[in-house]
């Protein structure tokens, strides 16, 4: 093994586990990395710089800072009321109700934690009023959670086509089909759970039964955001960059004059998150470029397509191991850090074997996202746990026939790719 | 350390203000076929600066993303502070050389300028951002260093901006 192997698959890992933040266990084994190969560190430091340079990132900070403001203005709950009119009426529905306006809000925010933390601070103590069993609301929230990313516009899917240079808009279609599907799957079992708890009869009183064209009259605010945002990118109207801004706008004008509901305070903290949490992701994603470049330089992706060659021809066994190997990563790892670290070594090998770089981005999300709902990490469990006030363990037992779930979805998107692929294909040719 | 905070949560939230006007301002030329060229560089421009700033105030808040479940296992076999000292000793070096070479890139720069077409800036400059973000970070960990080296903890500030 040379020094490159032993410090990639020594002090990386090592970095990483002692607890050292992603940015710099990157950042410090690219620095070694280019120090053992004698490459001038000038020149290596200047890689975490134009690691920033790449227009299509602007995206990422501006849908947190919307997403955040949106939640701020009220929003959020307009959508929750659309779909708890909708479906009060059945007993046992809030678990429905929470998941289809988690994926309506994974529509316009395109992150887990932040769906999670929208609508789980609405949906689980409403859950736990009317009687339904703690752990229920919370797995429910934290599983609606993982829609945030896989229906679009979503975060990971834009760093994931920045590394593999595959179009943006054609990964936002891309993950359309997959997550509709996985959310009513997801709102079939939580249903199925709720109603054979046996805990949950009653029928959702705070909701009327409205005629829905009044209904979505109410809330045409709201809706239209999505229908904007991917109208806009789809129709030509402007790029999945700029449909970010336009969303932060967007949502800034209608929490102001239609909601009436963000004050300026409100506005420092949709701020405050946006910038906390837009640094922390996209300092990783300077560093990660120092250390893909040295890994780029030492040929590790020819390396690797090499070694699964010798192991298999089969495009669908690669698949089936990869995902398994992404599920025990991801349960360390936190999704844009597992794509960063993972995407420039998988994708040269996944295109080695005839897969479409477009459907594995979103095999990817769906695996890594499976693997972000189970313990040590979980970040969507910690969420859901914390707003319902219950331990973190009973949340991980609860949440086991969800993951199942997801799991299942995850071989559909595997073995048809069709699912993923027709409508960026039907897209493309309309254009 | 609370007029820090509030330094650098200004600068980067300025940096994501000018990022997201510029874009729109881009979006409303194109629609109505204003003359604007700079909107581009200077959304970039501005989302950089942005990033370096926002990265100290990770520091700051300690809101950077780790793998913790190791670390904790480990501090509570050799204790929160060893675990810490060597977190702090780590990311000081890391900050140190991170700063002197954004710093020797910065000054090279002035020599070898970059020029931006619509702007006309030297895109070297921005190299002064990602100096002064690892500065910040690498004093915010001597800091913490100092604190450890006196038998104190270290504590995580609120998360938001008010709560202190």
């Amino acid at each position: 093994m040379n020094e490159v192997y032993l410090i990639l698959l020594v002090l990386f890992p090592l970095l990483l586990f002692v607890g050292i933040p992603i940015y710099a266990a990157l950042g410090i084994t690219g620095l070694t990395l280019s120090y053992v190969t004698d490459a001038p560190l000038v020149f290596s430091t200047q890689n975490v710089l134009n690691g920033l340079d790449k227009f299509a990132l602007l995206a990422i900070p501006s849908f947190i800072l919307a997403g955040n403001i949106m939640e701020k203005g009220g929003i959020t709950e307009d959508i929750i009321s659309i779909f708890r009119h909708a479906f009060g009426h059945i007993p046992g529905s809030l678990g429905l109700v929470t998941i289809f306006s988690c994926m309506f809000f994974a529509a316009i925010s395109g992150s887990g934690p932040g769906t999670v933390a929208a609508i789980g601070a609405i949906m689980i103590p409403s859950m736990i009023k009317y009687g339904y069993p703690p752990e229920y609301a919370a797995s429910v929230s934290a599983t609606g959670g993982t829609l945030g990313v896989m229906i679009p516009p979503s975060n990971p899917l834009i760093i994931y086509g920045i590394i593999a240079n595959v179009s943006i808009a054609d990964l936002f279609a891309a993950g359309m089909i997959p997550g509709l599907f996985t959310a009513f799957l997801l709102a079939g079992v939580a249903y199925i759970i709720a109603r054979r708890s046996g805990a949950v009869m009653d029928v959702d009183i705070s909701a009327k039964r409205e005629s829905i064209w009044r209904l979505v009259w109410q809330a045409k605010f709201a809706l239209f955001l999505p229908l904007f945002i991917l109208g806009g990118i789809y129709s030509g109207l402007f790029t999945p960059v700029e449909a970010s801004v336009c969303a932060v706008v967007y949502a800034l004008v209608i929490s102001i004059v239609v909601y009436k509901q963000l004050t300026l305070s409100k506005l420092r903290a949709a701020f405050e998150n946006a910038v906390r949490l837009g640094g922390a992701l996209m300092i990783i994603v300077a560093c990660s470029t120092l250390f893909a470049t040295v890994i780029t330089l030492e040929r590790i992706p020819q390396d690797v397509v090499a070694t699964f060659s010798g192991i298999t021809e089969s495009p669908t066994v690669l698949l089936l191991v990869i995902c398994a190997m992404l599920i025990v990563i991801g349960t360390f790892m936190e999704t844009i850090s597992a794509i960063i670290i993972l995407a420039p070594i998988l994708v040269p090998l996944v295109v080695s074997y005839g897969i479409d770089p477009v459907h594995f981005g979103i095999i990817l999300i769906v695996t890594i996202e499976i693997a972000f709902l189970t313990p040590p990490l979980g970040v969507n469990l910690f969420v859901a746990s914390q707003i319902a006030n219950i331990k973190f363990e009973r949340v991980a037992v609860a949440i086991i026939p969800f993951v199942i779930t997801l799991m299942v979805a995850m071989l559909i998107v595997i073995f048809f790719p069709q699912l993923s692929l027709w409508l960026p294909e039907t897209l493309r040719a309309l254009r | 350390m609370h007029a820090l905070r509030h330094v650098l949560f200004a600068l980067a939230a300025a940096g994501l203000a000018f990022m997201v006007a510029a874009l729109f301002l881009q979006v409303l030329s194109r629609e109505f076929h204003w003359s604007v060229d700079w909107t581009e560089e200077l959304g970039r421009f501005s989302f950089i600066a942005m990033v370096f700033f926002a990265a100290a105030y990770g520091t700051l808040t300690r809101s950077h993303l780790r793998v913790s479940v190791f670390s904790d296992l480990l501090a509570k076999v050799v204790g929160v502070r060893a675990v810490d000292l060597l977190h702090t000793v780590v990311l000081l070096f890391f900050a140190l050389v991170m700063t002197v070479y954004s710093w020797f890139n910065f000054v090279d720069g002035l020599r070898y300028p970059n020029t931006s077409p619509a702007i006309g800036f030297n895109q070297n400059h921005l190299f002064i951002a990602m100096c002064a973000g690892f500065a910040i970070i690498f004093i915010l960990h001597l800091r913490d260093f100092w604190i450890l080296l006196r038998g104190g903890v270290l504590i995580a500030p609120s998360k938001e901006l008010g709560d202190e």
